[in-house]
């Protein structure tokens, strides 16, 4: 099942690589747009940026655990890889901070319709991580990546929330 | 007396050796003797003439004795006596002929023998047996060539007595002198030398006199050709060159006649020089200085003739060819010369090679041929082409007066070689000349649009202006009043074209505008239809795109970079245009229809908007006061404010400053607000109360002021009018009219010079009631000091102290930027990273230093929002 899902994401992005626009112009436009709206009206709890080689088909972002679920007082660092045909092609994400989370392997992959085959233009940096952020208050376990942490969701609060911060640990990536 | 004789003669040997002149001496009086062979021996005695004459005359005598041995050698007597004949006539030859041994006057080397001392038969004689010793004196063993031994004298002559005759001649002050003195000295040299041979030659056969004259002219104009001095070829290239300036008509640099108007020398001075000239050529022929040297000599002066006529005849003679139809040429066809062109021929073919082939036939070695004129042609034009080229910056600055030399490059100027030259050469002049700081960007717009032009004219292609213009649009960049002086050159009156304005304004912009020349469309694709279509230059570049018109204003917009930046500017402009007071907006509107067709309707939907905002506020205005006037119960009397609704998005940001308006005024825009927002409920107004204009009327004790002013000054003014407050400090003021205090400062200053306030020695400012209070305050004095800050500037001050909202705004998307990079990007960075970031993902671009950059970091940090670590800034993690 899980293999499915990697698939499905590899699949993906390979369509974004193969079709290597004329137009990389405009992804890099589309992308300094997004970033100023991102910078003029950010939204609480979630942040994106290029990264620090400037590269800017490459973004690393932040999300803060929303209250009221196992994540709360958590920040969870992520990082997106624009293909050339964005926004006509979902970003590739990805956790970058360990999590315990159904819908997230331990390898950090994500399992969230909006990255695959719900994936529309008008869907941007933005929306990604408000989606991602919602997805931790309320994980889809009808197709979990992590089956245990699937079942503990539902079973044992308690266990999850430690299993959570058990797995939890800062990323710095420089 | 013989081993006497042996010993002198062995001796004179010795010396000759050393001092070969005796040769030029005759051969002794040989003692008539049978023991001969003991005797002087008239050939082997003199010293080898030349090596090569050496070998060959004793290869002869070996000969000679060789076939005579088996006759000769049974008898002695005989050949002995035929060898005493030969000398003694060898002797009588010699001595004849033999050339004086000094010369005191420069033109003659002694008197000619008598004619009659020819006709001696007893010369005849030994002549005709010098000559052919084989026949007359069989038996001699030793013999001479007679023409050999004289060439060789004539050559020691030449060197030991002409020589030093030629150098006196140098020292002669005058070239002319120089050149008559050495000319008659050859002469007579020449006339002396002659002598000798032609005597000999009286005794030989025809055929073989006519050989010897040319073989002894050939090698007599050798010697004296190698010889000339540096002298006499200063003054025959001096004299020489006079002559041909003459005879070219060419004017002397020193003349005083003006420069450019030719005056046509007179023909019988031309003919009379070419004469001279032809004369002294021939004479420099006959006495052999016309050799190799001398051509060489020739041609340079004709080489620098040529450069002199162009440089004379066409430097600065621009003017258009009147007699040609230029609008009738079909761009690229050159078919009809320029006026200079056709003239540089005409002198080519009629004088110039006219004078070469005169000269040449006379020298008689070189052919000119029809190839040899038609290249001179092709030469004198790159000469033309290269003086046109060195000015072509003047040509440039004096268009459209120069039409005639851009003619005459686009003629001259056609092989990729001389483009490239053309080019360099102008961007080299350009830089010199134009791009620096003591140039004022007026001038070198200016420049540019004759660049345009000029260039349009000299290659419809564009490639050179393309290639010359790069560094220009660079440098323009760098000017900041670029944009702004094309725009509001765009947006002058054409009626200030011809006036004062040109001097602070790009005036010639509206003409362009409204040329329909200028608007040819450009079609995109290749024009399949077009009949003058040509071949792109071999030169073009790879993106190259055929253009037809000059299209001057396309050109320099396309200078400033991109569209978007000249578009912003002229938003900027026509903004600030139209909430002036003017009345109408005819020639915004007109120009903003051209830009239009320019750049497309879609680009300039925001001025579009702009304009009709004005139009709309007048018509809602009007609304507005009826509806006002309905309801008189709402309303005060006087009902005076008039307002222009900007719809905020579309304009340039205009800023804002706060102050607090006069009740009166609060109320009459509360009012207005409330019919506004009745008649568009989906609008509201926000008031830029600084922007408006007043009427005020004040009525003062001794007079009435009427004057239009800003709000803000009307507002300040307004203060004063409370009964109960008739002086304000600065400090009160502000506090009460919550105003900037560079508005402030303004205000009070304008009301100042007004004199209608007046400062206070405690600060303050009153009203100036009556104006005697003013001078009686001042006193004599003061009153200049008034006059004199009437200069002041009224307007406030551009640098404000505090941030502007707009600045404000925009600092705290810097911080969002900067608090996003070191959350996501890198949790610690130095100042260049975060600089470089900024700059590259900021789409409207990043315009802060580094300086300014670390100043507002330093804020942050003091702030307790960030933290300096080891030169790295980090967020303080809360």
């Amino acid at each position: 099942m899980s293999f499915s899902a990697e698939d499905t994401q590899n699949s993906a992005a390979k369509v974004g690589g193969a079709r290597k626009g004329p137009d990389a112009q405009s992804v890099t436009k589309r992308l300094q747009t997004e970033l100023m709206q991102l910078m003029t009206s950010p939204a609480p709890g979630v942040s994106a940026f290029p990264s620090a080689d400037g590269n800017l088909m490459s973004w690393g972002a932040t999300i803060e655990g929303p209250d009221d679920t196992p994540y709360a007082g958590l920040t969870f660092k992520l990082s997106f890889a624009f293909p050339s045909n964005y926004p006509y092609a979902p970003p590739t994400v990805l956790f970058k901070t360990p999590i315990y989370h159904p819908n997230v392997d331990f390898s950090g992959r994500i399992c969230l319709d909006i990255l695959k085959d719900k994936w529309t233009a008008a869907y941007n940096t933005q929306t990604v991580l408000l989606s991602l952020q919602s997805l931790l208050g309320e994980p889809n376990n009808s197709s979990p990546l992590n089956g245990e942490a699937a079942e503990l969701w539902d079973k044992d609060a308690e266990e999850f929330k430690r299993k959570v911060l058990a797995r939890h640990r800062d990323v710095d990536d420089d | 007396m013989t081993a006497d004789t042996k010993w002198n003669s062995r001796k004179r040997r010795s010396v000759q050796s050393i001092f070969p002149t005796t040769s030029s001496q005759p051969t002794p009086y040989p003692t008539p003797s049978l023991r001969s062979t003991t005797q002087v021996q008239p050939p082997s005695e003199r010293p080898p003439p030349k090596r090569s004459h050496r070998r060959k005359e004793s290869r002869s005598a070996a000969l000679l004795a060789a076939t005579s041995s088996s006759s000769s050698s049974s008898s002695e007597k005989p050949s002995a006596a035929d060898q005493a004949r030969f000398d003694r006539s060898w002797h009588v030859v010699t001595s004849r002929i033999a050339l004086p041994a000094s010369v005191t006057v420069e033109d003659s080397f002694g008197p000619l023998p008598s004619s009659q001392d020819i006709s001696n038969s007893a010369l005849e004689d030994a002549l005709l047996d010098v000559l052919n010793p084989g026949s007359r004196v069989p038996l001699a063993t030793r013999t001479e060539d007679i023409l050999v031994w004289h060439i060789q004298q004539v050559r020691q002559h030449f060197v030991n007595h002409a020589l030093p005759l030629l150098a006196v001649c140098d020292d002669y002050s005058e070239h002319t002198e120089v050149l008559l003195g050495s000319m008659r000295t050859l002469e007579a040299a020449h006339r002396q030398y002659l002598y000798g041979l032609s005597l000999i030659a009286r005794a030989m056969d025809r055929d073989l006199a006519e050989g010897a004259l040319t073989k002894f002219r050939r090698d007599l104009h050798a010697t004296v050709g190698n010889s000339m001095s540096s002298a006499l070829t200063d003054a025959l290239r001096t004299v020489l060159g006079q002559l041909m300036k003459t005879v070219l008509g060419i004017e002397d640099s020193n003349h005083p006649t003006s420069k450019g108007k030719k005056q046509s020398l007179d023909p019988a001075r031309v003919e009379a020089t070419r004469k001279q000239l032809l004369e002294l050529v021939e004479s420099l022929c006959k006495v052999g200085l016309a050799g190799e040297r001398f051509q060489i000599l020739f041609a340079e002066l004709l080489d620098g003739m040529m450069v002199a006529y162009v440089k004379e005849s066409f430097a600065g003679m621009w003017e258009p060819n009147n007699d040609m139809d230029v609008k009738g040429l079909i761009p690229g066809h050159p078919a009809t010369q320029p006026r200079c062109i056709r003239e540089l021929s005409d002198w080519v073919e009629n004088h110039y090679s006219r004078l070469a082939v005169e000269v040449t036939t006379i020298l008689g070695t070189v052919q000119v041929s029809w190839t040899d004129v038609e290249k001179w042609k092709e030469i004198a034009v790159g000469r033309l082409a290269a003086l046109r080229i060195d000015e072509l910056f003047d040509i440039v600055i004096n268009w459209p007066d120069s039409e005639g030399g851009v003619e005459d490059l686009r003629f001259a100027v056609t092989t990729p070689k001389r483009r490239l030259q053309l080019t360099d050469a102008f961007s080299a002049a350009l830089q010199n000349r134009l791009l620096h700081a003591g140039r004022s960007t007026l001038d070198i717009l200016r420049t540019y649009i004759a660049m345009i032009r000029t260039f349009h004219r000299l290659d419809h292609s564009r490639v050179l202006l393309d290639r010359v213009a790069y560094s220009l649009q660079l440098y323009l960049c760098t000017r900041e009043d670029t944009v702004r002086i094309i725009v509001s050159g765009l947006l002058s009156n054409p009626k200030e074209v011809n006036s004062e304005a040109r001097r602070t304004k790009l005036v010639e912009l509206v003409e362009l505008l409204y040329d329909p020349d200028q608007y040819r469309s450009e079609r995109q694709d290749e024009e399949w239809d077009d009949l003058t279509w040509v071949p792109p230059p071999v030169d073009a570049g790879a993106n190259y795109k055929r253009r037809r018109s000059e299209d001057v204003i396309g050109t320099l917009i396309g200078a400033l970079g991109s569209p978007e930046v000249f578009i912003k500017e002229f938003q900027n402009i026509i903004g600030e245009r139209l909430l002036s007071d003017q009345a109408t907006f005819d020639q915004e509107v007109g120009v903003l229809d051209l830009l239009k067709k320019r750049f497309g309707e879609s680009s300039l939907q925001a001025c579009d908007v702009m304009i009709k905002d004005i139009e709309d506020s007048r018509r809602l205005d009007g609304v507005i006061h009826r509806g006002a006037i309905n309801r008189p119960d709402k309303v005060k009397r006087d009902w005076t404010i008039h307002a222009r609704i900007l719809s905020r998005l579309y304009w340039p940001e205009v800023g804002e400053e706060r102050f607090l308006l006069p009740a009166t005024v609060a109320d009459m825009q509360k009012m207005y607000e409330i019919i506004f927002e009745r008649l568009k409920p989906s609008r509201k107004i926000k008031w830029l109360n600084h922007l408006g204009q007043a009427t005020v009327e004040l009525e003062l004790e001794d007079r009435t002021v009427l004057e239009e002013v800003h709000t803000y000054e009307a507002a300040v003014i307004d203060a004063f009018s409370e009964e109960n407050n008739p002086n304000w400090t600065f400090e009160d003021l502000w506090m009460k009219l919550e105003m900037d205090e560079d508005l402030l400062t303004a205000a009070l200053g304008f009301w100042e010079k007004k004199r209608v306030l007046r400062k206070l020695p405690d600060e303050s400012y009153v009203v100036v009631e009556r104006l005697a209070d003013l001078e009686e305050a001042y006193g004599a004095g003061a009153a200049s000091s008034a006059g004199a800050s009437a200069d002041a500037p009224s307007t406030p001050r551009k640098a404000k102290p505090g941030i502007s909202e707009k600045e404000k705004e925009k600092r705290a998307v810097y911080w969002q930027f900067i608090v996003g990079m070191l959350t996501n990007s890198s949790s610690v960075m130095p100042l260049a990273q975060i600089a470089m970031m900024m700059k590259m993902l900021i789409a409207d671009g990043f315009p802060w230093t580094n300086e300014e950059l670390q100043e507002f970091l330093g804020e942050k940090v003091s702030e307790g929002e960030l933290e300096l670590v080891g030169g790295k800034y980090k967020l303080v993690k809360k």
